[in-house]
């Protein structure tokens, strides 16, 4: 996505708290904030929740402040949600466990591919937390490199090197 | 690893996978623009203007002041550099900027304007000479040579722009002559104190060249006026003639003035140091008394000058103006010599003089 286009969405938000450009905002960014807060979270509904959590509290902190970076900016609030869900929640594994619960009722058609896919997402769920997001932005939401690398907070380098080892991890665990 | 990577994209779109469906997306973004109190009235400010005043600000301002301050700081910079080479002198690393200076201003100033100018610069030559002289760890001796050269050439350019300018008719000949006519003048005089010993025959060469020159151009510049004067005869150019005509009939009248009053201080100075001076004869009365009249014999013919003028006869009137302006010329590098030399042997007396404190002052001051 343009980098400008992003810059004048936000100035106009900072400046005007202009709601339409805000919309856009979350027409950008929400796809891929939602998927890692879906991998992160037990429940489809949480995730949902938390994505809107993102974007109101973007929205408040963009009124104020200007961001320079609205892809790094998403996810760090993303990722303190997540961390704020589990203390507030102390879940464990089960919940993990009840989330493929739910994904697995939403399944309506049972297409040979969509069986496939989603057999790769459930061994998704098995490999570390630190592969799978890496995995996930990069193939599921169609991220660059440097965007995972400003989302994670890591440089472009440690992105690539740990998307070689997460694509070794899921590997190892297919069923040959 | 290319198949697992097209495995992964093709499970992008599954919800297991996490991803939007186009309807959940639009449910959230309502839901979204409604938590955060999104009013979907049309906004005041046009997208429009949004955008020009986001683009002034990001990328007109940003580069634009970074570039002003950058132009900023490079020419105050320049300017620094400029001045500090107004000071410089022939030899000097900054005398370069000081001489591209010099023909920037040339290439910016009108034709009347560059005539002056040249002058101005031979000026700048002379004191250049003359600061060269007074540091004497300056070994090369050719820079004087090369520097009186220059204002020899100086010159030489504001006769020949001078000339461009009457035949170009141009209605500020007259001034422009004038002008160039009375800077000539000042410096005419100031040669021969910016060499007072020219130091080899190459030297003493450019001197009497440079003094040849200015003669010459400043006679030019007289041709040029009358000359002018008969090409265009108006009020104007007749008054703008008068005008030089007065301004060297007063500097001549002036000059006596000074002459005389230099001679007085040389006796004064002769008298109260008599036990001092006596020894050196440097000067009788009797020759103070002949350097007066010749002064007043010089001049004796500039009224009637003016009476010529006012016929008609403009450039006989001129002509006796220069005649005098020769004359006191000499009288003026005798009396420069015995001050220069009552100096001198003042300040090797061991006890100050009264008279020491004004007589230096007017033997630096050739001209009034």
């Amino acid at each position: 996505m343009s980098i400008l286009r992003e810059k004048f969405l936000a100035y106009r938000v900072s400046r005007y708290k202009d709601s339409t450009a805000y919309g856009e905002i979350f027409d950008l960014f929400a796809d891929r904030i939602r998927r890692f807060l879906a991998f992160k979270l037990p429940r489809t509904e949480d995730a949902d929740d938390l994505t809107n959590e993102v974007f109101l509290r973007g929205w408040e902190y963009m009124n104020t402040e200007s961001v320079a970076n609205l892809n790094a900016f998403f996810f760090r609030i993303a990722r303190n949600l997540v961390a704020d869900f589990y203390r507030k929640h102390k879940v464990t594994e089960d919940l993990s466990k009840a989330a493929h619960a739910t994904t697995d009722e939403t399944i309506s058609d049972t297409v040979g591919t969509k069986m496939e896919s989603d057999a790769l997402i459930e061994i998704l769920h098995t490999i570390k937390d630190e592969y799978r997001e890496v995995l996930v932005m990069r193939y599921l939401s169609e991220m660059e490199v440097g965007e995972i690398a400003s989302a994670l907070e890591k440089t472009s380098n440690a992105v690539r090197i740990l998307l070689h080892r997460a694509k070794k991890a899921l590997e190892d665990k297919l069923p040959k | 690893m290319t198949n697992l990577a097209s495995q992964l994209r093709a499970a992008a779109s599954q919800p297991s996978a996490g991803g939007f469906s186009v309807e959940q997306k639009l449910v959230a973004k309502r839901r979204m623009l409604t938590s955060i109190g999104a009013d979907l009235a049309e906004s005041p400010v046009s997208l429009r203007t949004k955008y020009l005043i986001w683009i002034s600000q990001s990328f007109i301002s940003r580069p634009v002041t970074i570039g002003v301050a950058g132009v900023v700081l490079a020419v105050s910079g320049l300017m620094t550099t400029v001045q500090a080479a107004q000071q410089s002198v022939p030899g000097d690393a900054l005398y370069t900027v000081k001489l591209i200076n010099e023909q920037a201003k040339l290439q910016l100033a009108s034709l009347d304007r560059k005539a002056v100018l040249h002058t101005e610069f031979a000026s700048n030559r002379l004191s250049e000479i003359a600061k060269l002289q007074s540091e004497p760890q300056n070994t090369a001796t050719d820079l004087v040579t090369k520097t009186m050269n220059a204002y020899t050439a100086e010159v030489a350019s504001a006769n020949k722009n001078l000339q461009e300018l009457q035949v170009s008719g141009n209605t500020a000949t007259i001034a422009t002559a004038s002008q160039v006519q009375q800077n000539l003048a000042s410096l005419n005089s100031s040669i021969a104190t910016a060499v007072a010993a020219p130091a080899s025959p190459e030297e003493s060469a450019a001197v009497t060249s440079a003094q040849t020159t200015t003669q010459t151009v400043q006679d030019n510049s007289v041709t040029v006026a009358v000359q002018a004067h008969q090409d265009i005869t108006t009020e104007q150019t007749t008054a703008d003639l008068q005008a030089m005509f007065t301004t060297q009939f007063t500097a001549i009248g002036a000059r006596k003035t000074f002459d005389l009053h230099r001679i007085a201080m040389i006796r004064v100075a002769l008298t109260a140091n008599a036990s001092t001076l006596s020894a050196l004869t440097i000067m009788t009365e009797a020759d103070l008394a002949r350097l007066e009249r010749s002064i007043n014999i010089a001049v004796a013919d500039v009224a009637p000058a003016n009476d010529q003028f006012q016929s008609g006869d403009y450039r006989g009137a001129f002509d006796v103006l220069k005649r005098s302006s020769a004359l006191l010329r000499g009288i003026e590098s005798t009396i420069a010599d015995a001050e220069t030399a009552i100096t001198a042997a003042l300040m090797n007396a061991p006890s100050l003089p009264v008279i020491e404190s004004s007589d230096p002052a007017s033997s630096e001051k050739t001209t009034p």
